[in-house]
């Protein structure tokens, strides 16, 4: 029987529990829902039995609304994680009771019972009692009661979950056998992708409530979509590289692009993934199979049974920022070597090795993924509404955190948040809000150092900001967030035309493209403006004709101008002059007494200008 | 015990407390329990016998029986449903409820006793309108079983509501999905479970009610043949100096008493190791 899941929502309080899960179950298939605890995994296999009812959406049931059906009614049979078998009754009395309840006959009964006992390979087990068997069969018990009455659709929530990884392998087995022979729509629900590689005939991975790869596992891991499915399903590495051509470039290597990918335009920024195993590692002199990625040095070597672990680093060759792994070093790459490669690659530390890329993997662009603060205040409303535009106009994501620093200030921060939430929601498909209370600027810090955010966007009070402007949440956040922080006084317009201001300091690469891609998406023009000062020198006319050509290699409108007298003014007769959408500039990290008692450029605009600014960090946070 | 520093203390020190334990206990609890039966027994067993057999004594007896099997009988139902909708709804004032409920255990009997009479009473809030119509609860069998009721009601949820709050969820649930409802849930999955709470609530029940005397002595107003219990017996006879009578009833209510400890003794200790 198929299982049709349509937008179903679920919300515990404000909290979404399962967001908008839209999902085709076919029949006799086994689907596998796979995720981290927490996920909704769980909320929405019990919704399909009709435990929970979902808040939004519908669950069809061969082709029928279910929503309203009582689990008694909707004929299926749920497998629990604890598996919950009477205790007070025989093991035959268990698998007997769906039976029982349908007013099957002794007889008939009985015959059922022992064809599943055989079933299950536990015949003569029906007279003992649960607490007499080991967890492995009580688990197979289970499934055997939850198959008596032969029900359309078998539910099972993480049915190896207390199991040893031998019974686990064993009942995965088991259960692929019974699957087999009774072709029964199943569904299953498990963090653990080993169960989910060897029995789903599909998968799907959840994270957050959402769901989000679907597909045979095959593909799933291959080319996921996303880099959490990705990860979530075995380690990879990920580069960000650069179209060149038919070729994506990572380093100084060119890595020609797989069969059937439509290609990137030139120039554009590609996320690669290489799984360890796509990765060739050999002795210097060996010839490589797949394209040349670079010379390393073998850092560390695990062994992992069938294989080695091997860690290498390449010089030149950096992974990419990874959302929730930002602790490892980007510099060490993640192969792996099999036991039969120990006789021709001496395994050591220092060992030198040529690496290279057997296959690899291009994901889908990522959009900006936006954090925006809001208090309920005006500002806070012009904070969103740029928010949002970023969001859209990159595809990305917009997460908009409330804070209430008093208790009394709570319900009004929880409303606005709400119906935040809901404006966004009009115009972004990803939206997340959530709440806390505390000092706003030390929530919105400590959110932003959980990474995975690309912006922060608040809203100040520009010229009609207290004099100083220390002590203010966007001010504090500003100075102090590892990410680029956006402040915006007025309500947005449209981003049409931005301005760079390169006063002092070098601006880092990465920042530059940041800024790039923020221009490219929104299609604004870009003016880098310079403030000629006494002692410069001619490096400082080819670093701004350096930046350039990142932008125009981005395929960004770009022009240099050049000012000069005193920074701070020239900037802001400049800023008027435009009539810039956005100024971008760069301050110290940290210490913010520091910061605007020296009253650098940067905080001295920040409190004369009534325009958008956009802070970047000229170093790197420690 | 870890190492003991001066261990030459130890041993008399050892004896000593034990031998001062015994020197206490044995006046005020080991001897009163031996002296019901020796006085029961000492003018010889038939002189027993006939102080059982009087009219009065066979009374009380009896209907201290049918008051502690009906009050744990209604008790074990009442409890019982008590403590499924305590672990299994949520409804407003609950945890006030829930200290109400056990309130009975804390209060004095006695003033249990006198409260119910303020109510029930003829003269009472509620008894004022009910005694024209012939419905006179108070001095009366009824009055009894209501306040016994009212005082045993705590034992029966203590018994029975944590074996409730640890049955989880999902063993209702897995018989939701196997096609049963609510009432059958209950009935095959949720009650069974309950046996052994259920038996040990009730032995309780029913040994409180048995040995019931402040309440008892205020709502029934301590007839003769009508309404008197073996304990307002027992008590009656003892004013009145008829001492073998007042201790063969004891006796027979002390082993009564015995038995369910004991019962309750083994049944306690035989779920231990069931559990781990």
């Amino acid at each position: 029987m198929s299982i049709s899941l349509k937008n179903i929502c679920k919300f515990y309080g404000e909290h979404p529990v399962v967001d908008q899960v839209t999902l085709e179950i076919l029949t006799g298939e086994l689907f596998v829902l796979l995720g981290a605890s927490g996920s909704g995994k769980t909320t929405v296999l019990r919704m399909i039995a009709g435990l929970v009812n979902p808040d939004d959406g519908e669950i069809l049931l061969k082709g029928e609304r279910v929503n309203e059906v009582s689990p008694q009614q909707r004929n299926i049979g749920f497998v629990f994680q604890n598996y919950s078998l009477f205790r007070h009754m025989t093991v035959a009395d268990n698998i007997g009771f769906g039976l029982r309840i349908r007013k099957v006959g002794a007889q008939a009964r009985n015959e059922k019972i022992n064809h599943l006992l055989e079933l299950i390979g536990l015949p003569g087990f029906g007279d003992r009692y649960p607490t007499q068997l080991s967890g492995g069969q009580q688990q197979r018990i289970a499934v055997a009661r939850a198959l008596a009455y032969e029900p359309q659709v078998l539910l099972l929530d993480e049915p190896f979950g207390a199991l040893d990884l031998k019974t686990r392998v064993q009942l995965r087995q088991s259960l692929k056998n019974i699957h087999h022979q009774l072709g029964i729509t199943t569904v299953l629900v498990t963090h653990d992708q080993g169960d989910a590689f060897e029995l789903g005939d599909r998968i799907g991975v959840m994270e957050r409530g959402k769901l989000f790869a679907v597909g045979p596992p095959t593909e799933v891991y291959k080319r996921p979509k996303t880099e959490y499915v990705a990860q979530f399903l075995g380690q990879a590495n990920f580069f960000t590289g650069q179209m060149q051509d038919d070729r994506v470039q990572i380093g100084a290597a060119l890595l020609p692009l797989p069969d059937g990918v439509s290609r990137p335009e030139k120039g554009a920024r590609v996320k690669v993934m290489i799984r360890p195993e796509e990765l060739e590692i050999l002795s210097p002199s060996s010839p490589l199979q797949g394209t040349f990625l670079g010379e390393g040095v073998i850092q560390d070597f695990l062994f992992a049974g069938s294989f080695y672990r091997i860690i290498v680093r390449i010089p030149g060759i950096v992974r990419s920022g990874t959302t929730g792994a930002s602790d490892t070093d980007p510099t060490l790459l993640y192969g792996q070597v099999g036991l039969e490669k120990e006789k021709i690659l001496p395994l050591q530390c220092g060992q030198k090795v040529a690496v290279g890329v057997v296959s690899f993997h291009i994901l889908p662009y990522e959009g900006l993924r936006i954090l925006v603060g809001i208090d309920g205040s005006e500002q806070a409303e012009h904070a969103l509404q740029f928010g949002t535009y970023l969001a859209k106009t990159t595809q990305g994501s917009l997460t908009i955190l409330g804070v209430a620093e008093r208790y009394l200030e709570e319900g009004k921060a929880r409303e606005g948040l709400t119906q935040a939430g809901q404006t966004a929601q009009k115009e972004i498909h990803e939206v997340t809000t959530f709440y806390r209370r505390g000092h706003p600027s030390q929530e919105i810090l400590t959110e932003t150092e959980k990474s995975g955010y690309d912006l922060v966007v608040l809203g100040t009070r520009g010229r009609h900001a207290p004099p100083r402007f220390v002590g203010s949440t966007a001010g504090r956040v500003a100075m102090n967030a590892s990410i680029p922080t956006l402040l915006t006084p007025t309500p947005l317009y449209k981003l049409q035309h931005l301005m760079i201001c390169i006063a002092g300091e070098k601006m880092r690469k990465g920042n530059i493209r940041f800024i790039g891609r923020i221009a490219r998406s929104t299609g604004a023009k870009v003016t880098l403006f310079h403030v000629r000062s006494e002692k410069e020198t001619g490096q400082v006319a080819i670093y701004l004709q350096e930046v350039l050509q990142i932008l125009e290699n981005l395929g960004i409108d770009a022009a240099i101008k050049i000012g000069g007298g005193e920074p701070v003014q020239a900037i802001l007769n400049q800023a008027e002059e435009g009539n810039y959408d956005l100024l971008v500039l760069g301050t110290r990290f940290g210490n913010l007494r520091e910061a605007f008692l020296t009253r650098s450029v940067t905080s001295e605009i920040l409190s004369k200008i009534d325009r958008p600014i956009l802070v970047y960090h000229v170093r790197p946070p420690q | 015990m870890k190492s003991v520093p001066v261990p030459i203390f130890n041993f008399p020190w050892r004896g000593l407390m034990v031998a001062s334990l015994l020197l206490v206990l044995f006046p005020l609890l080991l001897m009163p329990i031996g002296a019901i039966f020796i006085f029961a027994t000492r003018d010889g067993f038939s002189r027993f016998i006939t102080a059982l057999a009087g009219e009065g004594a066979q009374f009380a007896l009896r209907l201290s029986l049918l008051i502690a099997l009906l009050t744990s009988l209604l008790n074990s139902v009442l409890g019982t449903l008590t403590a499924y909708i305590f672990s299994n709804y949520r409804f407003p004032a609950k945890r006030t409820l829930g200290i109400l409920i056990n309130l009975p255990v804390a209060i004095p009997t006695v003033v249990v006793g006198t409260s119910l009479l303020l109510l029930w009473g003829p003269i009472g809030v509620i008894g004022r309108y009910l005694d024209p119509l012939g419905f006179r609860p108070m001095f009366a069998t009824t009055g009894i079983l209501l306040a016994h009721l009212f005082v045993t009601f705590p034992y029966m949820l203590g018994a029975v509501k944590p074996v409730l709050d640890e049955l989880e969820v999902t063993y209702e649930e897995a018989a939701y999905t196997m096609g049963a409802g609510r009432l059958r849930t209950f009935w095959y999955v949720i009650l069974p479970s309950l046996r052994g709470a259920l038996f040990t609530g009730t032995l309780l029940t029913f040994a409180h009610s048995l040995g019931e005397f402040g309440a008892t002595v205020m709502v029934s107003g301590n007839l003769r043949l009508r309404t008197q219990t073996a304990p307002l017996y027992i008590f009656s006879q003892f004013e009145a100096g008829n001492i073998e009578a007042a201790n063969a009833v004891a006796a027979v209510l002390a082993t009564f008493s015995f038995i369910i400890f004991f019962i309750l003794l083994r049944v306690t200790e035989g779920k231990q190791p069931h559990k781990a």
